[in-house]
């Protein structure tokens, strides 16, 4: 314990480094590309993806570095879920190539393989939170260590509460509790395994201007302790923060750098 | 999984079983009967019904075992009407049954042993042996027919061996003892007689001990035909009409009388032989040698015994076709309920997977959900059966003819072994596990997303 304490202070404003990194993925081909680069932690090439046919995306290429922060934008129906959806590893592209860490995500048949993905991998913040009601916030936020094989480390769990304010509501149930706190509680969930990849379905999307900040705060806090965020959201303020914008239209991809200084969040 | 976890799980499973009972009363009644139903019946089965079969073939075994032939001669009206006047004179017949026949036959391959009977050709008077009985001055005639032990032996309730002994009386003399089996039939009959005339009722618990004076060489008929012997006969068990047809005494005692009383051909003749075979496929071949020589297998036991025990294999194969029946839709009905569980819970099951949880996992977790809904209809049948049981017995024990007359030999036990009990209900906490886990690999063998996807 004495050892991940430490471990918290030395790594302040990096990545978050709780206790023992994961294994990776067993590597089975490498892929080569001579557009990727090193620090690519995911690649997408030509990939195109349906789901329940009206949400396409289409031929969608991407590189994704280590530490980005993007916003991904565009209209209802334009593909932003169904390209999250296939970052996440819930849903297979009908075509292309989707690399993480140089490794193919959906190489097996049907879902096999993609649990362990998510689980070592992704960090996943629905749009309406997703709880379980049964279950205290501070057991929300512990739930996917459940499945994790992994011991459970109640400083762990104590340091996400802190992190976001919910040390004084850990006993609460979702229920009982704010929008803001209910979205707090997800991130911290989403963030429970240390996920290399947090992807975030409109955060904001239900929330008040004041629960926006709080949100926006948290997310430019994880951007600078080194996690890679990608972000669903129709909120313009979330998009001035992002390092990069990828924009859907009619399921292709317009992708643009904010060279711009990030405005602080309000 | 940590065991706050755990906890957690269970009560919310338990908590939504209940509201779910509630929301979908009548479909989850008709799994749970159905499966409550074929547990009880397979304990019922087993406990029961297998211990009845067990009596009814031991009965037939104990009376006449089904490799065993009883015969006789070929009937002989003049030598019938002379055994009736046995009654009221003294006679030496040569009955069917030679022994130099019967030494023939024990030669035979086949044969592993033979048994015979003998009818005293002598008359006998009885009178009770009673306090009471004995100031009424009844008296009445007797046919008495001597028994190998080894057919009546079994049947003993009151002396340690079916053989004469010597009882010292109040006065110094000596009386011969001799032990008594009856036929069956007699002890119905005199619970009939008791009934009908407003007596208190005879059993067959009771006439055991009831002591006879028998004086072998009177007749009530005929007075006083000889010289006589007085004996003192105790009633001491019962035995099938085919094996004792009148009072069965001991062999050796009656043939002792013949020799003494010089009636050779009555001491070397038998009424009746039963010839045990060492292999029962060989009947038919040793029932037509037996004809040729002039004698009849009168023994309706064995068939009756093949009929009864294919009755009874044929009851057997219709209950366990209809417990396979009925657990086959307790299987079907148990996945539908599991299925309305798993459907109901599809998006919390859906988390489970995003976070990470593996399909096996799911698996796990619902199998044991069955695991335990069979464990609690096993354990709930086997008391529902065997208190059933009970019930039947205390029932069947206000029927007076089976209270009174069959005490002794209806008591059987619910029968079932611990390891029968425990693989039952292993066997149900399977099945259960197995048939709600259909649902729970069909839902996992849809895509997550469908799962996460709200409706």
């Amino acid at each position: 314990m004495k050892k991940t304490e430490t471990s918290h202070k030395t790594t302040k404003g990096k990545r978050l480094s709780f206790g023992e990194k994961k294994s990776s993925l067993k590597v089975i081909e490498p892929f080569r590309d001579e557009s990727r680069n090193m620090n690519d932690i995911l690649v997408l090439r030509d990939v195109s993806a349906s789901y329940r046919k009206s949400n396409i995306i289409e031929k969608v290429n991407c590189n994704v570095k280590k530490g980005d922060f993007i916003a991904v934008t565009g209209k209802s129906g334009s593909g932003k879920s169904t390209l999250l959806y296939v970052l996440g590893g819930f849903l297979r592209p009908s075509t292309g190539l989707y690399l993480f860490e140089n490794k193919r995500v959906y190489r097996g048949i049907a879902e096999i393989g993609l649990g362990t993905f998510r689980r070592k991998n992704i960090g996943y913040l629905f749009q309406d939170f997703r709880l379980l009601p049964f279950l205290t916030i501070e057991q929300n936020i512990q739930f996917p260590i459940y499945f994790s094989g992994e011991k459970l480390h109640k400083e762990r769990v104590r340091f996400l509460l802190d992190l976001f304010g919910l040390e004084h509501r850990s006993k609460a149930y979702p229920g009982s509790i704010s929008g803001g706190e209910a979205q707090r509680t997800a991130l911290a969930r989403a963030l429970m395994l240390e996920p290399k990849l947090l992807l975030l379905d409109e955060p904001t999307g239900n929330l008040d201007l004041d629960t926006e900040s709080e949100i926006i705060h948290e997310l430019i806090k994880l951007k600078k302790r080194g996690f890679t965020l990608i972000c669903v959201t129709h909120s313009p303020r979330i998009r001035e923060c992002a390092d990069i914008v990828w924009h859907l239209e009619n399921g292709k991809m317009l992708i643009s750098q904010n060279s711009g200084k990030k405005k602080k969040p309000v | 999984m940590n065991i706050e976890y755990i906890f957690l799980f269970v009560s919310r499973r338990i908590y939504l079983f209940f509201y779910l009972l509630r929301k979908h009363f009548f479909r989850m009644l008709f799994s749970s009967v159905g499966l409550l139903v074929s547990l009880v019946f397979i304990f019922s089965i087993l406990g029961i019904l297998r211990p009845v079969k067990k009596f009814i073939v031991d009965q037939f075994e104990k009376n006449i075992a089904p490799d065993t032939l009883v015969v006789r001669q070929i009937q002989d009206n003049h030598k019938t009407a002379s055994l009736i006047s046995l009654l009221r004179t003294k006679k030496d017949i040569t009955l069917g049954i030679t022994s130099e026949k019967v030494e023939m036959i024990r030669k035979w391959s086949e044969v592993k042993k033979i048994s015979q009977t003998q009818i005293l050709q002598k008359p006998a008077m009885g009178q009770f042996d009673h306090p009471v009985l004995s100031k009424m001055g009844i008296a009445f005639d007797l046919l008495i027919q001597g028994v190998s032990s080894d057919l009546v032996s079994q049947n003993l309730k009151c002396m340690k061996d079916f053989k004469p002994s010597v009882d010292v009386k109040q006065d110094g003399n000596r009386m011969e003892v001799v032990p008594l089996i009856l036929p069956e039939s007699f002890a119905e009959m005199a619970y009939a007689y008791t009934m009908m005339n407003g007596l208190p009722a005879v059993s067959k618990s009771n006439m055991i001990g009831l002591r006879l004076k028998l004086n072998i060489g009177q007749s009530v008929i005929s007075g006083i035909t000889g010289s006589s012997n007085e004996v003192i006969g105790v009633v001491c068990g019962f035995a099938p009409q085919n094996i004792v047809s009148i009072l069965g005494v001991p062999l050796k005692w009656v043939r002792g009388i013949h020799l003494n009383g010089r009636q050779y051909k009555a001491a070397n003749s038998y009424d009746k032989i039963f010839i045990q075979l060492k292999n029962i496929k060989d009947m038919e071949t040793i029932s037509n040698r037996l004809a040729l020589n002039g004698l009849t297998v009168i023994s309706g036991s064995n068939n009756s015994y093949i009929k009864v025990t294919k009755w009874l294999n044929n009851l057997d194969i219709l209950l366990w076709t209809f417990v396979f029946i009925l657990l086959f839709i307790s299987a079907i009905s148990l996945s539908n309920s599991f299925m309305i569980l798993t459907t109901q819970k599809k998006y919390e099951f859906g988390l489970y997977l995003v976070f990470g949880a593996s399909p096996m996992f799911l698996w796990m977790l619902i199998f044991f959900e069955g695991a335990f809904w069979g464990a609690f209809h096993s354990s709930l049948a086997y008391w529902i059966a065997e208190n059933f049981y009970q019930v039947l017995q205390s029932s069947l024990r206000v029927i007076p003819y089976i209270n009174e007359m069959n005490k002794t030999d209806m008591v059987f036990d619910f029968n079932i072994t611990l390891a029968e009990k425990w693989y039952l209900i292993s066997g149900s906490i399977l099945f259960s596990g197995i048939s709600s886990l259909i649902p729970a690999v069909l839902m996992t063998g849809k895509k997550t997303l469908s799962l996460i996807k709200k409706d």
